[in-house]
């Protein structure tokens, strides 16, 4: 019998690319059988937003460092300006998140980011192209493998509510106490939906969301019945779930 | 002296000017904010023409209600172009038109010589690359908005290019897009960072992601390409009016003479804005169901290296 996954977006951003290091685990998930993978047009949404989010603040970053970079800017000198300006840049963010999206960015294309900076506004442009085809590569990816359709690798369901006001009133109130966070509480819900009315069997919810998810896992399972919230880990021989 | 008054002789100080002009409102409009930024920041005059940023650019309610009583007194008049566009044009001379400061006449005075009726745009577009209070402002205008309603024209209904002939994943070249999409995209990297901004610039990245689909397939050059490139202009639009709607509201979009509006503004652009979310999730559906039609790109090394760098910033965050 297969098992019914639930991912969350952290999942479906998670297997977008290969990882050899710490989020390995959201890879080998997806690479397993025997699952049958499900999520929300609600996920689905959340996902593309968040690769949207992803472009817009390349593209803010690489745009503030074209207007405050001097014009001949000391070659030998070049990391610390750079390092001074994401430093103030990153600093205005009020997302955490952005945060660290922006730092991990700037840590890992240095080299190209040296290399637009000192050079023409075409390589400027040819920089700005890539970080734009990378987004659209993931969009695409993303469309192409989680759909309304049973073929797909990840089956997108449409029919869950936008809200739980009137379906699951007094789990919603239980559990947007307990997590903390509207938007996860509906997600969480939203598995439970499909549990109720579609699917009908056990649901495991995948997430690598420790802040608001994993760690209120106990409450979920006991408010949700047939619910269990899980890590990828726990599905890859040796990992801990 | 009260603010319409003095709107109304810097109006007629423009047809004093030049009496053979055939303006539109937006024209006057235009022209008496051009007036106000050029005069020294100490004229008495300047806080007689309050204005404030709206779809069209800078409008004042001053000016606009100056226009109507100088009509009503017959001062000026309506006519109307071949095209149905309605102009205005000096009917009579006032008995004794009042004038303006000799600062503020010969500051009218030059702008008026200055300015090109055949080229309304041109001047518009000056206004809002040297006065806008937001760098999203021009580079949305003007360099997207404009050259996307030229695109538009030159690519009507069932015209076809070669793109669909050629083999490859490029076909021939389709600069023109790749001008719109930059220009788009560098709006999006200059987009207002401010709390009441904070859902626009969410239905703004969503529509520029629905915008890259589209460019996608209008470079392939697909048979439904006319459609979504139209949804895009359509939606570029709705986008430009939620935010004109709102941009009034802050501080550097409107003069203090409209501080008692800006609660029924923000309302308003609250209204405006949840009107647009369905609209943009509906284009933004539509291209995506749109381009599946296309193949898949083929990631390079530093394209990967970009997204896991993302992707990994994201997941530790």
């Amino acid at each position: 019998m297969v098992s019914h996954d639930f991912l969350d977006a952290n999942i479906l951003i998670g297997s977008l690319v290969e990882w050899d290091a710490q989020h390995r685990h959201t890879h080998h998930y997806m690479q397993q059988e025997g699952f049958r993978r499900h999520t929300s047009e609600r996920v689905h949404r959340e996902c593309i937003g968040v690769l949207g989010r992803f472009r817009r603040t390349v593209l803010r970053y690489l745009e503030y460092m074209e207007q405050n970079l001097p014009a001949h800017p000391d070659p030998l000198a070049l990391d610390r300006i750079i390092d001074r300006l994401t430093d103030r840049l990153v600093e205005s963010l009020a997302s955490e998140r952005e945060r660290s999206v922006l730092r991990s960015f700037v840590r890992r294309n240095r080299e190209d980011i040296r290399n637009t900076v000192l050079g023409t506004e075409k390589g400027r442009r040819a920089f700005r192209r890539d970080v734009v085809g990378a987004v659209k590569g993931a969009l695409e990816s993303l469309d192409r493998d989680c759909r309304d359709d049973p073929s797909a690798r990840v089956l997108r369901h449409t029919c869950c509510p936008d809200n739980y006001d009137a379906f699951f009133p007094k789990e919603r109130r239980v559990l947007v106490y307990a997590l903390g966070y509207e938007p996860d509480t509906l997600v969480v819900l939203d598995s439970y939906y499909l549990l109720i009315y579609t699917i009908q069997e056990e649901i495991c919810f995948v997430t690598t969301d420790y802040a608001h998810i994993l760690r209120s896992r106990d409450r979920i399972e006991e408010v949700l019945p047939g619910i269990t919230v899980r890590e990828p880990g726990a599905f890859v021989a040796g990992g801990q779930g | 002296m009260s603010s319409s008054e003095v709107a109304s002789r810097f109006i007629q100080q423009i047809y004093q000017v030049r009496p053979d002009l055939k303006l539109p409102k937006t024209a006057i409009h235009k022209i008496l904010f051009a007036v106000r930024a050029a005069l020294p920041e100490n004229n008495p005059e300047r806080e007689h023409l309050p204005f404030y940023w709206y779809k069209f650019g800078p409008y004042s309610e001053v000016v606009e209600s100056s226009i109507d009583i100088l009509r009503r007194q017959g001062i000026l008049r309506e006519g109307k172009t071949q095209t149905g566009k309605t102009l205005l044009m000096l009917n009579t001379r006032p008995a004794a038109a009042g004038s303006v400061c000799e600062d503020a006449s010969a500051v009218v005075g030059r702008v008026v010589r200055e300015f090109d009726p055949y080229h309304l745009e041109t001047f518009i577009d000056r206004i809002y690359r040297d006065h806008a209070p937001y760098e999203f402002m021009p580079r949305y205008r003007v360099e997207f908005l404009a050259p996307f309603k030229d695109y538009l024209a030159s690519h009507p209904e069932g015209q076809r290019t070669l793109s669909q002939w050629c083999p490859g994943e490029e076909g021939p070249g389709t600069p023109d897009i790749d001008r719109l999409e930059d220009a788009l995209y560098r709006c999006e990297a200059v987009l207002v960072e401010e709390p009441l901004f904070e859902r626009f610039n969410d239905e703004c990245t969503a529509y520029v992601t629905g915008a890259g689909g589209a460019f996608d397939i209008a470079r392939k050059d697909e048979p439904i390409s006319y459609q979504v490139i139209k949804a895009t202009y359509t939606g570029a639009w709705e986008l430009w009016y939620t935010f004109a709607s709102g941009i009034r509201i802050l501080e550097g979009g409107h003069d203090r003479y409209y501080n008692g509006r800006l609660r029924q503004w923000e309302q308003e652009y609250r209204e405006t804005l949840a009107a647009l979310a369905p609209k943009v999730d509906a284009y933004t559906r539509y291209v995506r169901e749109s381009a599946r039609c296309l193949s898949p790109r083929e990631p390079d090394r530093r394209t990967k290296r970009i997204l896991s760098s993302l992707v990994e910033g994201y997941l530790s965050g």
